[in-house]
This record gives C-alpha cells, sequence and structure tokens, in this order.
C-alpha cells in the first residue's frame, strides 16, 4: 500500500530553506518529531546538530562536505557531517565524544534542505542498527519520491533556486 | 509555500541551547571553512593536504567538515605548510573616523564630536580617512 506525504516549510535563514515531510496527514513533521524526541533523550547532541543546521543556513549554505552521504537507493544525505572513515564528535563536559545522533536529510541544491528524522545510531552500517534502519530506509524512499516530484514538476523551484513550491494539495507518493 | 514566523530551530536554541555549543561549533566550523577556502584558493585537495602534512586523508576529511575540534598544534602545522595564517590573533584596535572637507566654499556647521575614550598608544591607533 502506497504511503502518501506532503511538505512542510520549517525555518528560512538567509542560505538554506529547510523543509521537512508530514506522513499520512500528521501535524508534526518528521524533523519536528526529531526534535520533541531528542530534547529529551539526547539533548547536547541534539543542540549540536541544530547549531550546525543554524550556522549552515545563516553562514555557508548547503555544501556538500558538509553532509555526509547516506544513499541506498536514492541521493539521502545525513547531518552530522563525516569524514571517509571516522566518527563526528562533539564536547560534552569538555571531552570529546562521538556524537552518534543521525539526522537524515535530503540535501536539494545549496538553498534547499529536506530534513527527516533520525535516531542514534548504534551500529556501523545503519541497515543493521534497530535505531536508524527506519529513518535511513524512509529518507531514502522520500528522497526517492522527491527527486521524482522535481522531474515531474509536482515541485518547482523559485526563480533564484532559494525556495521550492508545489500546490497546496499535492502529496508525494512513495 | 510560507514558511512560519516561528523559527522552531531558533526558537529551540534560544531556550534550551548552550552558549558553549554554540561557540565551540561556530568556531570548528569557521576554522574548517577557512581551510577548505585556503585548499581551494592554491587548487589544492584534502589529499594534497594530508601528503603535505603526512596524515591520512581520512584525518583530512574529518578536519573539512567542521565537526573536528582543532588544537593550536594543527592549526599551526597546516598554517605552516599552507604559508598563510588560519586564526589572527591581535591586539584589538580602536579606529577613529574624521570627515575632512576640503575646499568647500559653502559654510559647514561646526563639527561636533562625541566624547569618548579611546585606550590605545598613538602609534597603535590606525586611522581611517573618509
Amino acid at each position: 500500500m502506497n504511503t502518501f506525504a506532503q511538505i512542510k516549510p520549517i525555518a528560512k535563514y538567509d542560505k538554506v530553506s529547510y523543509y521537512s515531510i508530514c506522513i499520512d496527514n500528521q501535524e508534526l513533521s518528521l524533523f519536528e518529531e526529531f526534535s520533541v524526541y531528542h530534547s529529551t533523550a539526547n539533548e547536547k547532541k541534539l543542540n549540536h546538530v541544530l547549531e550546525w543546521i543554524k550556522i549552515i543556513g545563516n553562514k555557508y549554505g548547503a555544501l556538500p562536505h558538509l553532509f555526509r552521504p547516506e544513499g541506498e537507493t536514492a541521493d539521502a544525505s545525513a547531518l552530522p557531517p563525516k569524514g571517509m572513515n571516522r566518527k563526528p564528535h562533539y564536547t560534552e563536559y569538555g571531552n570529546t565524544k562521538a556524537n552518534n545522533i543521525r539526522l537524515y536529510c535530503l540535501r536539494a541544491n545549496e538553498s534547499v534542505v529536506f530534513l527527516f528524522n533520525g535516531d542514534i545510531k548504534t551500529t556501523l552500517y545503519a541497515q543493521d542498527c534497530p535505531n536508524v534502519k527506519k529513518h535511513f530506509k524512509l529518507a531514502n524512499q522520500l528522497t526517492k519520491a522527491i527527486d521524482k516530484a522535481f522531474v515531474d514538476k509536482d515541485i518547482v523551484w523559485n526563480n533564484d533556486q532559494t525556495e521550492i513550491n508545489c500546490e497546496d494539495n499535492f502529496k508525494l507518493e512513495f | 509555500m510560507e514558511f512560519p514566523k516561528n523559527n522552531i530551530i531558533d526558537t529551540w536554541l534560544n531556550e534550551n541551547g548552550s552558549p558553549e555549543i554554540e561557540k565551540l561549533v561556530e568556531k570548528n566550523m569557521a576554522i574548517a571553512n577557512k581551510i577548505y577556502e585556503m585548499l581551494e584558493e592554491r587548487g589544492l585537495k584534502a589529499a594534497d593536504l594530508s601528503r603535505m602534512l603526512n596524515k591520512k586523508p581520512s584525518e583530512i576529511s574529518k578536519w573539512l567538515t567542521g565537526t573536528h575540534t582543532f588544537t593550536t598544534k594543527t592549526i599551526t602545522k597546516i598554517e605552516t605548510v599552507l604559508g598563510e595564517d588560519i586564526i589572527h590573533i591581535e591586539a584589538q584596535k580602536e579606529f577613529i573616523y574624521l570627515k575632512i572637507y576640503a575646499n568647500q566654499e559653502e559654510d559647514l556647521e561646526e563639527t561636533e564630536f562625541e566624547n569618548s575614550e579611546v585606550f590605545a598608544t598613538e602609534s597603535g591607533l590606525e586611522k581611517k580617512v573618509s
């Protein structure tokens, strides 16, 4: 059975417009679910991710090297960014620790990013992790559906490609 | 599509964010971005820098993402091989802005200067004239 989803604008910064997705007419988007859940479960890790989002949005734009590739069936990404063979780190109480939280996303271009959901990754591969597997799979499904919507012109760019637009009743199908 | 007036990311950070994390993320990203720009200006890639520093390419990639917390030792090594400073630590300077009118025929109102305190030696002052 196919699932339907709507695009929800989240936040607009000077250099990046952030969007998320509401599944099956739910009020909270995937990114809002992520924020609410990790506000209590992993506050400091969430703090780092939100700072990255804000600074990328205000200052640098969504440059490719600031995101980690997480493609399986589509060109999904995630925050925090990564080196090739290392864990991302953050500082808690002055000590450097691995920041294993993952927020899956789609970097449509340097100015438009879709933020999905994520969780704490506990295994080397996302497909093996009981926490992030579903978010990773969903991010790839949504990325594929959004890419198709761009091709079909259901989602269109504004003139300078800094925002997107679609019909009010448009639903992604995946 | 209209963006909500309430930016939930900024709101969360204002209510719950740590100023220390904010500064750390900001500085790490600024340093990483500066190194990225320095490499681009020189037509170099991360792999070139890894060879210059005798480091693994994965370590250089890590530096460029903005998630790495740099030590001054690492920064100095990068500055040395790239021949340019990443961080500039200089004494704070006070600037005095003067407006000078030359060969102007019409009467000018007497210039009023605000009282200000400038804590600097004469040689340390940089004067900008507009």
